[in-house]
């Protein structure tokens, strides 16, 4: 099914025009706001978005291409981005990665989703939390000074919700 | 001991909102901005103070201020730089978090003095806890007129915004900052023109860090010797440091620029991680060349200190290296974090970065010659001054840095291949 963006979806984005004298300023807001729902950008949401700013396809591709943060392939029903820079590397990064590779049965990847779709892992660059590491985004949110144990107690029981 | 001087709400993980803000004074100052000073006053009182730009760069803030065209027809920018991704740096988003009206306010003065109806900030992707804490001190600054028309009945209006980024540490140089707020690729641009001449939407703008603007607050309420007497000569004031790695205290201070390094680092953050020994600190982000522990026994927390040891005080971020650590394993992640980062424009740049991260991954393996370390060497010269940003050189420091002070392990990894 095509994306569309939704009733009140649509009321955010009028909000979010008045913020900008450009319809383009919007970009990335409205990628996000796409993303949130669907959980990444593939054609149908480019176009999307490329209508309701008026802008080509193309300009917003390019754009979605420059940027970590949109997935441009389908993600697992939960998303852990972890960090994998020099300060949390540090403290004990590698070997939450080793047991996340081996829970999903990922390999030697460091990014990839498990099989039954439940959970897609990668590895992103410093999250500006240095201070608490090891540091990875579940969901959106930020978990600190992880450890394994911590790490496989919340991957149980969002497997299990 | 470190104390919070000028960013009082930091003490508290709970005071981010309006009522805790006002019970510590918070928006004294911009009362006496909008009713007390003249635009011109504001700036010159934050010439005076000596603030440097906190973002990395150290820029002298009010002299930045001043590159504004006098006279324009376009409307006048203020952006706020909440990207935050240098690695090691993680003051940004205890201001955004813990003290978020005292950035409103600070932002809210400089658009006074420099004349800004609306500004933006540009809040790193990834940052939603940040984002929530701001939307709601944006409200709340709003309902009790400190925001929006007619500020507190001073006929000054201001509007500010919030941007989201999509998660590129590139988005952090100015420039490519704007490009992304305007809905494009974050690629740096070629200057001159600078952001204060043509900026956002090729109007005039002042980018300045999150840390500088809301620095702006107790410098405006006590004036500019009070900030200088905070500091040294040529470093005055305060600056907020974020510590990390094998460090006993790792978090957010608030330092004395002056201050020792040894001093800070046993007194205040507990010293090196498990009472191991220190092997090598990098004071100012990955970008900035790193020191042995020898080094950082005369080293003091200011601009010219740094600039002394041969290195930088940059975003303030302190990255601690304890004797266990490989050092080229560890200069290898940043490499790796360059090459990922690079935004590919400048072929020094985005091919350096990669030579960096395939010759150390190389040398690690322990496939590497002592050719390879000649040419970890040279690459610095050819990337230095050849690249529209300092993405480049950046990538350069702790490689170059490393190579220097602790060469015998690089070649260890090659004897013993
Ligand atoms: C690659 C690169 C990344 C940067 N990242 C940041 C950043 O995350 N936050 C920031 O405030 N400044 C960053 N800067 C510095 C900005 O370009 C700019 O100097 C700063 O926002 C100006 O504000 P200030 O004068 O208040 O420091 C970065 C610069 C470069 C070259
Ligand atoms: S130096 Fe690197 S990051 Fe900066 S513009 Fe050139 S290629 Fe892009
Ligand atoms: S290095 Fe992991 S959050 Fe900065």
């Amino acid at each position: 099914m095509a994306f569309e963006f939704t009733e009140s979806e649509n009321q955010q984005i009028d909000r979010l025009l008045s913020c900008y004298p450009s319809k383009m300023s919007a970009t990335l807001p409205l990628l996000h706001l796409a993303q949130k729902r669907n959980g990444w950008i593939g054609p149908d949401v480019i176009e999307a978005v490329a209508r309701r700013l008026e802008l080509t396809k193309i300009h917003v591709a390019d754009v979605v291409s420059f940027y970590s943060m949109y997935h441009r392939k389908p993600v697992g029903r939960h998303v852990i981005s972890v960090c994998r820079t020099l300060c949390c590397q540090l403290v004990g990064q590698e070997s939450l990665s080793d047991y996340l590779r081996e829970r999903l049965g990922l390999g030697e990847a460091m990014n990839g989703t498990d099989e039954k779709g439940h959970f897609t892992v990668e590895h992103v660059e410093c999250l500006g939390a240095c201070g608490m590491g090891p540091v990875a985004i579940i969901d959106g949110e930020y978990h600190e000074h992880l450890t394994v144990d911590k790490l496989a107690a919340l991957m149980d029981q969002l497997e299990a919700s | 001991m470190a104390e919070f001087i000028t960013f009082p709400s930091l003490a508290y993980t709970d005071r981010a909102g309006l009522d805790a803000y006002l019970e510590l004074g918070g928006y004294r100052s911009l009362r006496k901005a909008l009713f007390d000073m003249q635009p011109e006053q504001i700036t010159q009182v934050v010439k005076d103070s000596g603030l440097r730009g906190r973002g990395g760069a150290g820029f002298p803030t009010g002299l930045k201020w001043t590159f504004l065209p006098k006279q324009t027809e376009k409307p006048v920018y203020l952006v706020c730089n909440a990207d935050e991704g240098e690695p090691g740096t993680f003051k940004d988003r205890d201001i955004l978090r813990y003290a978020p009206h005292q950035l409103i306010e600070g932002m809210v003065i400089a658009a006074r003095a420099i004349g800004s109806k609306v500004s933006y900030v540009y809040i790193r992707g990834e940052f939603t806890e940040p984002w929530r804490a701001m939307e709601k001190a944006i409200a709340e600054a709003h309902e009790s007129g400190f925001l929006g028309k007619n500020i507190l009945g001073s006929g000054f209006d201001h509007e500010l915004y919030l941007h989201p980024g999509g998660g590129a540490y590139i988005c952090g140089e100015e420039t490519a900052l704007l490009n992304s707020l305007e809905g494009r690729r974050g690629e740096p641009r070629t200057k001159p023109p600078f952001p204060a001449v043509e900026g956002l939407y090729g109007c005039p703008t002042i980018v300045n860090n999150v840390e500088t603007l809301a620095a702006v607050v107790p410098i405006v309420e006590h004036g500019a010797q009070w900030y200088v007497d905070l500091g040294t000569e040529k470093s005055p004031g305060t600056k907020l440091f974020s510590i990390c790695g094998h460090v006993q205290k790792p978090g957010v201070y608030e330092v004395k620029m002056g201050t020792p390094f040894m001093e800070f680092f046993e007194q205040d953050c507990g010293g090196v991680l498990n009472g191991k020994a220190l092997k090598a600190v990098i004071p100012g982000g990955s970008s900035v060349p790193m020191l042995t522990a020898e080094e950082c026994k005369t080293l003091c927390l200011d601009y010219e200190s740094c600039v002394e040891h041969g290195t930088m005080l940059g975003s303030g971020a302190i990255i601690v290296l304890d004797e266990t650590v490989n050092i080229p394993h560890a200069v290898h992640n940043l490499s790796k974090f360059y090459s990922h980062e690079s935004c590919g424009q400048c072929t020094p740049c985005r091919e350096g970065t990669r030579w960096y991260e395939v010759v150390l991954e190389r040398v690690l393996a322990g496939q590497g010659s002592m050719e390879d370390l000649d040419l970890l060497q040279s690459l610095g010269n050819q990337i230095n001054f050849r690249t529209i940003c300092a993405l480049g050189p950046a990538a350069v420091a702790p490689v170059e840095s490393s190579l220097a002070k602790f060469r015998s392990e690089y070649e260890a990894l090659i004897r013993e291949a």
